[in-house]
Protein backbone atom coordinates (compact mmCIF):
# COMPACT_ATOMS: atom_id res chain seq x y z
CA UNK A 1 0.00 0.00 0.00
CA UNK A 2 2.66 2.69 0.79
CA UNK A 3 4.27 1.87 -2.63
CA UNK A 4 1.67 2.48 -4.23
CA UNK A 5 0.94 5.71 -2.94
CA UNK A 6 4.33 6.85 -2.94
CA UNK A 7 5.14 5.53 -6.43
CA UNK A 8 2.98 7.54 -8.40
CA UNK A 9 4.42 10.27 -7.32
CA UNK A 10 8.15 10.26 -5.99
CA UNK A 11 9.41 7.69 -8.72
CA UNK A 12 8.16 9.41 -11.39
CA UNK A 13 8.26 13.03 -10.04
CA UNK A 14 12.40 12.61 -9.51
CA UNK A 15 13.14 11.20 -12.56
CA UNK A 16 13.66 14.19 -14.85
CA UNK A 17 16.16 15.44 -11.80
CA UNK A 18 18.25 12.45 -11.63
CA UNK A 19 18.63 11.86 -15.34
CA UNK A 20 19.52 15.23 -15.51
CA UNK A 21 21.98 14.49 -12.60
CA UNK A 22 22.72 11.49 -14.45
CA UNK A 23 23.11 12.91 -17.43
CA UNK A 24 25.83 15.38 -16.04
CA UNK A 25 27.75 12.78 -14.79
CA UNK A 26 27.62 10.91 -18.03
CA UNK A 27 28.83 13.99 -20.36
CA UNK A 28 31.82 15.25 -18.70
CA UNK A 29 34.66 15.18 -20.73
CA UNK A 30 38.33 15.51 -19.36
CA UNK A 31 40.16 18.04 -21.65
CA UNK A 32 40.87 21.53 -20.36
CA UNK A 33 37.78 23.94 -21.13
CA UNK A 34 34.08 23.79 -19.53
CA UNK A 35 34.14 22.48 -15.76
CA UNK A 36 30.58 21.18 -16.58
CA UNK A 37 30.88 19.69 -20.12
CA UNK A 38 32.34 18.71 -23.81
CA UNK A 39 35.18 20.70 -25.38
CA UNK A 40 36.71 20.59 -28.55
CA UNK A 41 40.11 21.51 -27.26
CA UNK A 42 42.57 19.00 -28.57
CA UNK A 43 43.76 16.19 -26.61
CA UNK A 44 47.32 15.65 -28.46
CA UNK A 45 48.08 11.93 -30.08
CA UNK A 46 48.99 9.46 -26.53
CA UNK A 47 48.65 11.93 -24.57
CA UNK A 48 45.90 10.68 -22.03
CA UNK A 49 44.06 12.85 -19.38
CA UNK A 50 42.43 11.40 -15.89
CA UNK A 51 39.83 13.07 -14.39
CA UNK A 52 38.14 13.17 -11.20
CA UNK A 53 34.82 14.97 -10.32
CA UNK A 54 33.15 15.04 -7.25
CA UNK A 55 29.40 16.06 -7.79
CA UNK A 56 26.78 16.86 -4.50
CA UNK A 57 23.41 17.99 -5.87
CA UNK A 58 19.93 18.59 -3.79
CA UNK A 59 17.01 18.92 -4.46
CA UNK A 60 13.93 19.55 -2.15
CA UNK A 61 10.65 21.96 -2.38
CA UNK A 62 8.20 19.30 -3.20
CA UNK A 63 5.03 20.85 -4.70
CA UNK A 64 3.12 17.52 -3.29
CA UNK A 65 2.38 16.89 0.82
CA UNK A 66 5.25 14.84 1.04
CA UNK A 67 8.04 16.94 1.86
CA UNK A 68 10.62 15.29 -0.93
CA UNK A 69 14.18 16.30 -0.90
CA UNK A 70 16.43 14.44 -2.72
CA UNK A 71 20.04 13.92 -2.00
CA UNK A 72 23.16 12.95 -4.52
CA UNK A 73 26.71 12.66 -3.93
CA UNK A 74 29.13 10.91 -6.61
CA UNK A 75 32.21 10.45 -8.11
CA UNK A 76 33.22 10.81 -11.85
CA UNK A 77 35.95 8.93 -13.09
CA UNK A 78 37.12 9.71 -16.73
CA UNK A 79 39.94 8.14 -18.52
CA UNK A 80 40.76 10.12 -22.39
CA UNK A 81 43.40 8.97 -24.97
CA UNK A 82 44.32 11.06 -27.56
CA UNK A 83 44.33 7.65 -30.65
CA UNK A 84 44.93 9.84 -33.35
CA UNK A 85 45.52 13.63 -33.50
CA UNK A 86 41.65 14.54 -34.21
CA UNK A 87 40.52 11.08 -32.61
CA UNK A 88 40.01 11.11 -28.76
CA UNK A 89 38.46 8.44 -26.92
CA UNK A 90 36.59 8.94 -23.52
CA UNK A 91 35.63 6.53 -20.61
CA UNK A 92 33.46 7.53 -18.25
CA UNK A 93 32.64 5.84 -14.60
CA UNK A 94 30.31 7.77 -12.56
CA UNK A 95 30.11 6.40 -9.07
CA UNK A 96 26.76 7.05 -6.78
CA UNK A 97 28.58 7.20 -3.19
CA UNK A 98 24.60 8.04 -1.82
CA UNK A 99 21.89 8.90 -4.29
CA UNK A 100 18.52 8.77 -2.09
CA UNK A 101 14.84 10.13 -1.81
CA UNK A 102 13.56 11.30 2.00
CA UNK A 103 10.13 11.66 2.14
CA UNK A 104 6.84 11.56 4.91
CA UNK A 105 4.10 8.72 4.92
CA UNK A 106 1.20 9.65 4.85
CA UNK A 107 0.62 8.27 8.77
CA UNK A 108 3.40 10.63 10.15
CA UNK A 109 6.74 8.73 9.60
CA UNK A 110 9.34 9.27 7.28
CA UNK A 111 11.36 7.21 5.12
CA UNK A 112 14.49 7.50 3.15
CA UNK A 113 15.38 5.05 0.42
CA UNK A 114 18.16 5.07 -2.00
CA UNK A 115 21.35 3.24 -3.23
CA UNK A 116 25.00 3.43 -3.94
CA UNK A 117 27.51 2.28 -6.40
CA UNK A 118 29.07 2.05 -9.61
CA UNK A 119 26.68 3.54 -12.57
CA UNK A 120 26.52 2.85 -16.10
CA UNK A 121 29.86 3.10 -18.36
CA UNK A 122 29.77 5.59 -21.14
CA UNK A 123 32.02 5.15 -23.90
CA UNK A 124 32.84 8.48 -26.23
CA UNK A 125 34.65 9.18 -29.45
CA UNK A 126 35.06 12.67 -30.16
CA UNK A 127 36.24 13.66 -33.65
CA UNK A 128 37.76 17.32 -34.84
CA UNK A 129 36.13 17.92 -38.24
CA UNK A 130 37.25 21.49 -38.19
CA UNK A 131 39.46 23.85 -37.12
CA UNK A 132 40.98 27.09 -37.66
CA UNK A 133 44.63 27.67 -36.09
CA UNK A 134 46.38 31.09 -35.11
CA UNK A 135 48.80 32.22 -32.80
CA UNK A 136 47.43 32.20 -29.52
CA UNK A 137 43.82 30.95 -30.78
CA UNK A 138 41.71 28.31 -32.01
CA UNK A 139 38.36 27.45 -33.09
CA UNK A 140 37.10 23.98 -33.35
CA UNK A 141 34.11 21.37 -34.32
CA UNK A 142 34.51 17.91 -33.04
CA UNK A 143 31.22 15.79 -33.40
CA UNK A 144 31.15 13.06 -31.10
CA UNK A 145 29.20 9.63 -30.60
CA UNK A 146 28.76 7.40 -27.86
CA UNK A 147 26.75 4.85 -26.10
CA UNK A 148 26.14 4.13 -22.33
CA UNK A 149 26.57 0.52 -21.39
CA UNK A 150 24.57 -1.10 -18.98
CA UNK A 151 27.48 -1.54 -16.24
CA UNK A 152 25.80 -0.66 -13.12
CA UNK A 153 23.46 -2.48 -11.05
CA UNK A 154 19.65 -1.91 -12.16
CA UNK A 155 18.15 -3.98 -9.82
CA UNK A 156 17.68 -3.36 -6.07
CA UNK A 157 15.25 -3.01 -3.65
CA UNK A 158 15.06 -2.41 0.28
CA UNK A 159 12.91 -3.30 2.91
CA UNK A 160 9.71 -1.56 1.01
CA UNK A 161 10.48 -3.48 -2.25
CA UNK A 162 12.19 -2.66 -5.64
CA UNK A 163 13.50 0.58 -5.69
CA UNK A 164 12.30 3.30 -8.30
CA UNK A 165 14.46 3.04 -11.53
CA UNK A 166 15.83 6.88 -11.10
CA UNK A 167 17.12 5.58 -7.77
CA UNK A 168 19.24 2.99 -9.04
CA UNK A 169 22.97 3.31 -9.88
CA UNK A 170 22.14 1.62 -13.57
CA UNK A 171 19.60 1.95 -15.81
CA UNK A 172 19.64 -1.23 -17.64
CA UNK A 173 19.45 -0.17 -21.23
CA UNK A 174 22.17 0.41 -24.01
CA UNK A 175 21.77 4.00 -24.92
CA UNK A 176 23.59 5.64 -27.58
CA UNK A 177 24.15 9.93 -27.48
CA UNK A 178 25.76 12.12 -30.30
CA UNK A 179 26.15 15.30 -30.52
CA UNK A 180 28.79 18.09 -31.86
CA UNK A 181 31.50 20.52 -29.77
CA UNK A 182 31.86 24.15 -30.74
CA UNK A 183 35.07 25.83 -28.83
CA UNK A 184 36.50 29.30 -29.87
CA UNK A 185 39.84 29.20 -27.71
CA UNK A 186 42.38 32.50 -27.01
CA UNK A 187 45.01 33.27 -24.20
CA UNK A 188 42.60 35.58 -22.98
CA UNK A 189 39.56 34.05 -22.99
CA UNK A 190 37.22 30.76 -24.31
CA UNK A 191 33.80 29.80 -25.22
CA UNK A 192 32.82 26.63 -25.94
CA UNK A 193 29.13 25.00 -26.66
CA UNK A 194 28.14 21.62 -27.44
CA UNK A 195 24.32 20.15 -28.55
CA UNK A 196 23.24 17.04 -28.40
CA UNK A 197 20.80 13.53 -27.77
CA UNK A 198 20.73 10.72 -25.83
CA UNK A 199 18.08 8.10 -27.25
CA UNK A 200 16.99 6.07 -24.30
CA UNK A 201 15.96 2.78 -24.95
CA UNK A 202 13.94 0.65 -23.08
CA UNK A 203 15.06 -2.01 -20.23
CA UNK A 204 12.50 -4.64 -17.91
CA UNK A 205 10.00 -2.65 -19.80
CA UNK A 206 10.88 0.52 -18.69
CA UNK A 207 12.25 3.42 -20.23
CA UNK A 208 13.67 6.87 -19.42
CA UNK A 209 12.31 10.07 -21.80
CA UNK A 210 15.14 10.74 -24.42
CA UNK A 211 17.44 14.27 -23.60
CA UNK A 212 18.61 17.05 -25.12
CA UNK A 213 21.19 19.16 -24.28
CA UNK A 214 22.58 22.07 -24.91
CA UNK A 215 25.61 23.36 -22.86
CA UNK A 216 27.71 27.50 -22.57
CA UNK A 217 30.70 28.28 -21.15
CA UNK A 218 32.69 31.46 -21.10
CA UNK A 219 36.05 31.50 -19.35
CA UNK A 220 38.21 34.41 -18.62
CA UNK A 221 41.58 34.38 -17.71
CA UNK A 222 41.58 37.08 -14.31
CA UNK A 223 45.34 35.60 -13.72
CA UNK A 224 47.92 36.57 -14.37
CA UNK A 225 46.44 39.81 -15.83
CA UNK A 226 49.08 40.45 -18.29
CA UNK A 227 50.66 37.60 -20.03
CA UNK A 228 54.50 37.86 -20.13
CA UNK A 229 56.69 36.17 -22.66
CA UNK A 230 58.71 32.92 -21.30
CA UNK A 231 57.46 29.57 -20.37
CA UNK A 232 54.14 27.96 -19.69
CA UNK A 233 52.18 30.12 -16.55
CA UNK A 234 49.63 28.48 -15.15
CA UNK A 235 46.09 30.56 -15.38
CA UNK A 236 42.67 31.19 -13.54
CA UNK A 237 39.51 31.42 -15.34
CA UNK A 238 36.59 32.87 -13.82
CA UNK A 239 34.07 30.73 -15.32
CA UNK A 240 30.37 31.02 -16.37
CA UNK A 241 28.42 28.40 -17.89
CA UNK A 242 24.99 27.86 -18.64
CA UNK A 243 23.28 24.34 -19.26
CA UNK A 244 19.90 23.89 -20.94
CA UNK A 245 18.45 19.79 -20.45
CA UNK A 246 15.21 18.82 -22.41
CA UNK A 247 13.75 15.21 -21.05
CA UNK A 248 10.76 13.39 -22.72
CA UNK A 249 8.58 11.37 -20.70
CA UNK A 250 9.40 8.11 -19.44
CA UNK A 251 7.75 4.95 -20.37
CA UNK A 252 6.24 1.92 -17.72
CA UNK A 253 5.43 -1.05 -20.01
CA UNK A 254 4.21 1.44 -22.62
CA UNK A 255 1.99 4.22 -20.46
CA UNK A 256 3.69 7.42 -20.28
CA UNK A 257 4.34 8.76 -17.09
CA UNK A 258 3.13 12.75 -16.60
CA UNK A 259 4.56 13.23 -14.00
CA UNK A 260 8.27 13.11 -15.58
CA UNK A 261 10.37 14.85 -17.77
CA UNK A 262 10.28 18.52 -18.46
CA UNK A 263 13.14 21.55 -19.21
CA UNK A 264 15.49 22.53 -16.73
CA UNK A 265 18.02 25.79 -17.49
CA UNK A 266 21.08 26.13 -15.39
CA UNK A 267 23.36 28.67 -14.40
CA UNK A 268 27.13 27.27 -12.85
CA UNK A 269 29.73 30.14 -12.15
CA UNK A 270 33.12 28.81 -10.86
CA UNK A 271 36.48 28.96 -10.44
CA UNK A 272 39.03 27.00 -12.13
CA UNK A 273 42.66 26.83 -12.23
CA UNK A 274 44.75 25.62 -14.89
CA UNK A 275 48.45 24.50 -15.37
CA UNK A 276 50.66 22.78 -17.76
CA UNK A 277 49.96 19.29 -15.88
CA UNK A 278 47.09 19.52 -13.94
CA UNK A 279 43.61 21.55 -13.71
CA UNK A 280 41.67 22.22 -10.16
CA UNK A 281 38.33 23.36 -10.82
CA UNK A 282 34.59 23.99 -9.17
CA UNK A 283 31.44 25.74 -9.69
CA UNK A 284 27.72 25.58 -8.57
CA UNK A 285 24.83 25.20 -10.68
CA UNK A 286 22.61 26.95 -9.68
CA UNK A 287 18.70 26.21 -11.48
CA UNK A 288 17.59 29.64 -13.44
CA UNK A 289 14.05 27.85 -15.27
CA UNK A 290 12.68 24.47 -13.83
CA UNK A 291 9.54 23.76 -16.05
CA UNK A 292 9.05 20.02 -15.01
CA UNK A 293 5.97 17.93 -16.06
CA UNK A 294 4.05 17.10 -12.86
CA UNK A 295 4.80 17.07 -9.85
CA UNK A 296 8.43 16.66 -10.70
CA UNK A 297 10.99 17.61 -7.69
CA UNK A 298 12.76 20.70 -8.91
CA UNK A 299 16.74 20.75 -7.77
CA UNK A 300 17.85 23.32 -5.39
CA UNK A 301 21.60 23.18 -6.33
CA UNK A 302 24.78 21.31 -7.56
CA UNK A 303 28.09 21.64 -6.34
CA UNK A 304 30.82 20.02 -9.09
CA UNK A 305 34.42 20.04 -7.93
CA UNK A 306 37.33 18.35 -9.58
CA UNK A 307 41.17 17.83 -11.45
CA UNK A 308 42.49 16.95 -14.15
CA UNK A 309 45.51 15.41 -14.94
CA UNK A 310 47.90 15.00 -17.86
CA UNK A 311 49.88 12.42 -18.96
CA UNK A 312 51.78 10.94 -22.37
CA UNK A 313 52.32 7.33 -23.23
CA UNK A 314 55.41 6.75 -24.58
CA UNK A 315 54.23 4.52 -26.98
CA UNK A 316 51.31 4.93 -29.34
CA UNK A 317 49.63 4.68 -32.13
CA UNK B 1 126.82 39.51 10.69
CA UNK B 2 128.45 39.77 7.12
CA UNK B 3 128.52 36.29 6.59
CA UNK B 4 124.60 35.53 8.32
CA UNK B 5 123.46 38.61 5.75
CA UNK B 6 125.34 36.60 2.60
CA UNK B 7 123.98 33.77 3.95
CA UNK B 8 120.20 34.95 3.73
CA UNK B 9 120.47 36.78 0.56
CA UNK B 10 120.29 33.65 -1.47
CA UNK B 11 116.80 32.72 0.36
CA UNK B 12 115.28 36.30 -0.49
CA UNK B 13 116.32 35.76 -3.99
CA UNK B 14 114.85 32.45 -4.04
CA UNK B 15 111.89 32.84 -2.68
CA UNK B 16 111.35 36.19 -4.95
CA UNK B 17 112.40 33.68 -7.97
CA UNK B 18 110.03 31.26 -6.96
CA UNK B 19 107.01 33.82 -6.79
CA UNK B 20 108.10 35.39 -9.59
CA UNK B 21 107.98 31.93 -11.52
CA UNK B 22 104.20 31.48 -10.20
CA UNK B 23 103.26 34.62 -11.26
CA UNK B 24 104.54 34.05 -14.57
CA UNK B 25 102.59 30.23 -14.64
CA UNK B 26 99.60 32.05 -13.56
CA UNK B 27 99.50 34.72 -16.03
CA UNK B 28 100.38 31.99 -18.88
CA UNK B 29 97.66 29.65 -17.77
CA UNK B 30 95.03 33.03 -17.50
CA UNK B 31 96.55 34.08 -20.61
CA UNK B 32 95.45 30.87 -22.63
CA UNK B 33 92.34 30.39 -20.87
CA UNK B 34 91.40 33.68 -22.18
CA UNK B 35 92.61 33.16 -25.49
CA UNK B 36 91.05 30.03 -25.61
CA UNK B 37 87.61 30.94 -24.37
CA UNK B 38 87.66 33.88 -27.12
CA UNK B 39 88.83 31.43 -29.11
CA UNK B 40 85.13 29.07 -28.40
CA UNK B 41 83.19 32.30 -28.82
CA UNK B 42 84.08 32.42 -32.54
CA UNK B 43 83.47 28.42 -33.01
CA UNK B 44 80.51 27.01 -33.55
CA UNK B 45 78.79 25.76 -30.56
CA UNK B 46 78.00 22.10 -29.29
CA UNK B 47 74.28 22.60 -29.59
CA UNK B 48 71.93 24.32 -32.10
CA UNK B 49 68.46 26.10 -31.51
CA UNK B 50 65.39 25.61 -33.60
CA UNK B 51 62.48 27.83 -33.17
CA UNK B 52 59.02 26.31 -33.96
CA UNK B 53 55.94 29.22 -34.36
CA UNK B 54 53.09 27.03 -33.12
CA UNK B 55 49.18 27.68 -33.79
CA UNK B 56 46.33 26.81 -32.19
CA UNK B 57 48.34 26.72 -28.30
CA UNK B 58 45.81 28.69 -26.32
CA UNK B 59 46.43 27.07 -22.68
CA UNK B 60 48.63 25.72 -20.74
CA UNK B 61 47.01 22.71 -20.47
CA UNK B 62 47.38 21.99 -24.15
CA UNK B 63 51.41 22.53 -23.91
CA UNK B 64 52.13 19.42 -22.55
CA UNK B 65 51.04 17.11 -25.52
CA UNK B 66 53.23 19.74 -27.56
CA UNK B 67 56.36 19.80 -25.80
CA UNK B 68 55.80 15.40 -25.50
CA UNK B 69 55.76 15.48 -29.27
CA UNK B 70 58.96 17.43 -30.24
CA UNK B 71 60.82 15.74 -27.23
CA UNK B 72 60.57 12.73 -29.27
CA UNK B 73 62.65 13.73 -32.21
CA UNK B 74 65.63 11.92 -32.30
CA UNK B 75 68.54 14.46 -31.11
CA UNK B 76 66.32 16.82 -29.13
CA UNK B 77 67.93 17.20 -26.07
CA UNK B 78 65.11 19.76 -24.20
CA UNK B 79 62.38 21.43 -25.44
CA UNK B 80 61.01 24.89 -24.19
CA UNK B 81 57.25 26.38 -24.77
CA UNK B 82 56.66 30.41 -24.23
CA UNK B 83 52.64 30.21 -24.49
CA UNK B 84 52.71 34.20 -24.58
CA UNK B 85 54.75 34.01 -27.93
CA UNK B 86 53.52 31.03 -29.30
CA UNK B 87 56.38 29.17 -30.26
CA UNK B 88 58.78 26.46 -28.90
CA UNK B 89 62.28 26.40 -29.10
CA UNK B 90 64.37 23.46 -29.25
CA UNK B 91 67.73 22.35 -27.98
CA UNK B 92 69.38 19.85 -30.83
CA UNK B 93 73.05 18.50 -30.67
CA UNK B 94 75.09 19.44 -32.92
CA UNK B 95 75.44 17.31 -35.53
CA UNK B 96 72.54 15.72 -35.89
CA UNK B 97 69.74 16.48 -37.97
CA UNK B 98 66.67 17.62 -37.08
CA UNK B 99 64.08 18.21 -40.62
CA UNK B 100 61.16 20.83 -40.53
CA UNK B 101 58.98 17.79 -41.92
CA UNK B 102 59.66 16.32 -38.33
CA UNK B 103 59.01 19.03 -36.24
CA UNK B 104 55.62 20.12 -38.56
CA UNK B 105 54.65 16.37 -37.90
CA UNK B 106 55.19 16.65 -34.41
CA UNK B 107 53.74 19.81 -34.00
CA UNK B 108 50.79 17.95 -35.70
CA UNK B 109 50.63 15.17 -33.63
CA UNK B 110 50.15 17.17 -30.65
CA UNK B 111 46.51 18.26 -32.22
CA UNK B 112 48.34 22.16 -33.26
CA UNK B 113 49.46 24.07 -36.44
CA UNK B 114 53.53 24.57 -37.01
CA UNK B 115 54.53 27.98 -38.08
CA UNK B 116 57.49 29.57 -39.16
CA UNK B 117 60.71 27.51 -38.62
CA UNK B 118 64.17 29.27 -37.72
CA UNK B 119 67.64 27.85 -36.51
CA UNK B 120 70.53 29.83 -35.12
CA UNK B 121 73.68 28.62 -32.55
CA UNK B 122 73.34 28.19 -29.38
CA UNK B 123 74.81 30.24 -26.73
CA UNK B 124 78.35 29.85 -25.39
CA UNK B 125 77.15 27.52 -22.39
CA UNK B 126 74.87 25.89 -25.02
CA UNK B 127 71.64 27.28 -23.64
CA UNK B 128 69.15 28.77 -26.38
Amino acid sequence: MIRRKWQPTALSAIVSFVCAFCWMLWCNEAVAGPITFNTALPIAQGQGIVRGQAVVTRATGDPTGADRSFTGVGAESVLAYGATRDLALFVLLPLFLHKSLDFDLPDGGRVSRGTNGFGDVVLLGRYTLLEFNWPGKTIRVAPFAGIKMPTGSDSRSDKFGTIPHSLRPGTGSWDPLLGTIFSWQTLGWEFDSDAGYRFNTRADGFEFGDVAFGDLSFQYRVWPWRLERGGVPAFVYAVFESNFIWQGKDRIRGMVDSNSGGFTWFIDPGLQLVTERYVLEAAVRLPAVQDLNGSALGGDFQVVAGFRWNFFLPYHL
Amino acid sequence: MNDHRKKRQPRTQRRAVGLGTVAALLLAIGTRAFVASTALAGEPTANQCISVGVDGMACPFCAYGLKKHLAEIAGVKSVEVDLAASAATLTVSQGTSVTEPQIEHAVSEAGLGAGAITRKSARADGSC
